[in-house]
């Protein structure tokens, strides 16, 4: 079976994230134990595929959000430290899954997709989205878009559309999520900072 | 210090990125003109035969001549459609009789080569492309959901269709790579490039054009248009810029959409006069006018034809010159139209029959019949 490793290294870095965080308050031998495992078995066969390529097979190769997104998770569950995405990288990707994807389904005769096929449209996109997380000194965003021009100039991908190096369906509705969580807690604790010292201890 | 480098090496790689992008192939200028329309031969034929009686669901066959002058047929087979059994299936005809049909690709074989989980395949269409190799282009669904699921695949093949390469994934959607499928026949362009009429079926539905380059790689993409929510396109050639693709709909009448500039563009889809209920269509060329075979399904006698038809100007407005009625519960569907090397119109299709199973049929059609029958006068 012709294996695109880089395209396996997706769902496997899901997985092993995954695996990580289950056992996060068990030592950290067995947590870096459960994440190898788990990125192990994500390649084991079964049957004609294996977990991997079945990932692959029904949703297809994750972007460099997503990777991102997945790394952080992988080393906050082994060093046992709070993951926090920079809400500049959250807003990003949610303002441009917003726009993009809607658009994609067929809503109009504009095909956005097509846009990442060539051209400057996505690179400037790309740009902009450097400049925004140098304001706002977000390494997350600088990662995320290295890691996005990377592997689409090396073609790690089916796909020589720049749109599926950058974003993944799956990306705005995380980091929807994950900015709502972040705010809320935001909120919880500046509510907590505004009570009396007596009763913030409580 | 962290923060300013890692700004620099992201800006780095996307000015890289950028020239890789701007250096993408562009779309083609021009496309390639199809074989001309058959002359007459002297005597009227019209002989439609089966080709493939299947127990189970044989359908959406697609041709193209070999080059020791035999027909090799494409489909998919199974004992239903998007059943985990459904493979395609070949056959040759030499002129006089079909060989015997085999298949050729599975949902493992697909599974296999393009690492990617297969588990049903569906519709198929064989061309040659400009190195002179046979391709076929087919769909495959993944673990999840029907044709909303589907994407597409490619292989192809360096003796003539008696083997075939592992098959490769085509990547051309946004949302998990769902909803791309395939009917109509390529179309060559410029630049060793290949046109795929497409459609797309995740939530809404529209037609579309997906360009291939020589290496079987997605290039480019084109929505012909939303109005009407048209499927299966099939694309008749008029010159190298101009084309007109003729789209399926769900109830209503063939719509129609014009590109000037090799489809990079299209005209709004407007419908024609041909009534339309859910199925395809093939279109083809003789000299200023265009003959299309399509279904049509009678309410009032319960029967479906098969309909043959001619337009003169450029597909807006059509006159039927012959209409072959099938008996009640016999479906007549998603034509296929190529021109022989013997001077003849191919013409293959489906009967779904009313128990479920169905036959692929074979039709030979001369020119002189068509003339006979109020089409084009022979030249």
């Amino acid at each position: 079976m012709p294996i695109n490793a880089v395209e396996v290294f997706g769902p496997t870095l899901l997985v092993a994230a995954l695996a990580g965080n289950l056992v996060r308050s068990k030592p950290q031998s067995v947590r870096i134990l459960a994440s190898t495992c788990g990125a192990a078995v994500t390649n084991l066969p079964v049957g004609p595929a294996t977990a991997a390529t079945f990932f692959l097979g029904t949703v297809g190769p994750v972007s460099a959000a997503t990777l991102v997104f997945a790394a952080g998770y992988l080393c906050a569950a082994i060093m046992k430290q709070q993951y926090r995405a920079s809400r500049a990288l959250l807003v990003s990707l949610i303002i441009t899954g917003a726009v993009f994807y809607p658009l994609t389904f067929g809503l109009s005769n504009f095909d956005p997709y097509d846009l990442g096929y060539r051209g400057l449209t996505v690179p400037a996109l790309m740009f902009a989205f450097v400049l925004v997380g140098w304001t706002a000194r977000a390494i997350d965003i600088q990662l995320w878009i290295a890691l996005a021009a990377l592997l689409y100039m090396i073609g790690a991908y089916d796909s020589n559309n720049l749109w599926d190096y950058l974003i993944f369906p799956t990306d705005p509705i995380w980091a929807a999520g994950a900015l709502a969580i972040d705010l809320q807690r935001g909120r919880a604790r500046r509510q907590s900072t505004k009570l009396p010292p007596c009763q913030r201890a409580g | 210090m962290l923060q300013h480098l890692l700004a620099g090496f992201a800006a780095l790689l996307t000015l890289i990125a950028a020239g890789i992008s701007i250096r993408a192939p562009a779309w083609p200028t021009a496309l390639s003109m199809p074989e001309p329309a058959p002359a007459c031969i002297g005597h009227s034929v019209l002989d439609i035969k089966p080709l493939r009686e299947a127990k189970g669901f044989a359908h959406a066959a697609s041709a193209v001549f070999l080059r020791d002058g035999r027909l090799r047929a494409v489909w998919y087979e199974g004992s239903n459609e998007l059943k985990s059994d459904v493979r395609i299936w070949t056959a040759t005809f030499d002129g006089t009789r079909w060989s015997g049909a085999r298949p050729v690709l599975g949902p493992d074989e697909t599974t296999a080569g393009t690492g990617y989980y297969v588990q049903k395949l569906g519709n198929s269409i064989i061309f040659r492309d400009q190195n002179g190799e046979l391709v076929i282009v087919f769909a495959g669904i993944g673990s999840i959901g029907g044709w909303d699921g589907v994407s597409l695949k490619i292989t192809r093949s360096l003796d003539e269709g008696e083997s075939w390469l592992p098959p490769q994934s085509l990547t051309t959607t946004a949302i998990f790579n769902f909803g791309t499928n395939v009917r109509g026949p390529a179309v060559p362009a410029a630049g060793n490039f290949t046109l795929i009429p497409t459609y797309h079926s995740f939530v809404l539905h529209f037609p579309e054009v997906v360009l291939l380059d020589n290496r079987d790689r997605v290039v480019g993409k084109r929505r012909i248009g939303v109005a009407f929510r048209g499927i299966q396109p099939f694309i008749t050639v008029l010159n190298e810029h101009r084309a007109i693709a003729f789209m399926r709909v769900n109830e209503g009448f063939t719509l129609e959409a014009k590109t000037d500039d090799a489809g990079w563009s299209w005209t709004e889809p407007v419908q024609t006069t041909s009534p339309n209920q859910d199925t395809p269509v093939v279109v083809a060329r003789i000299g200023d006018d265009l003959f299309m075979i399509s279904s049509y399904y009678d309410s009032s006698m319960d029967r479906w034809s098969l309909i043959f038809a001619i337009s003169t100007d450029e597909g807006q407005s059509w006159r039927t010159i012959y209409a072959r009625q099938y008996g009640i519960g016999d479906f007549p569907k998603y034509p296929w139209l190529t021109v022989g090397t013997d001077g003849l119109f191919h013409l293959l299709f489906t009967v779904v029959q009313s128990d479920g199973n169905s036959k692929l049929m074979h039709g030979r059609i001369s020119r002189d019949w068509i003339a006979e029958h109020g089409g084009p006068a022979c030249p």
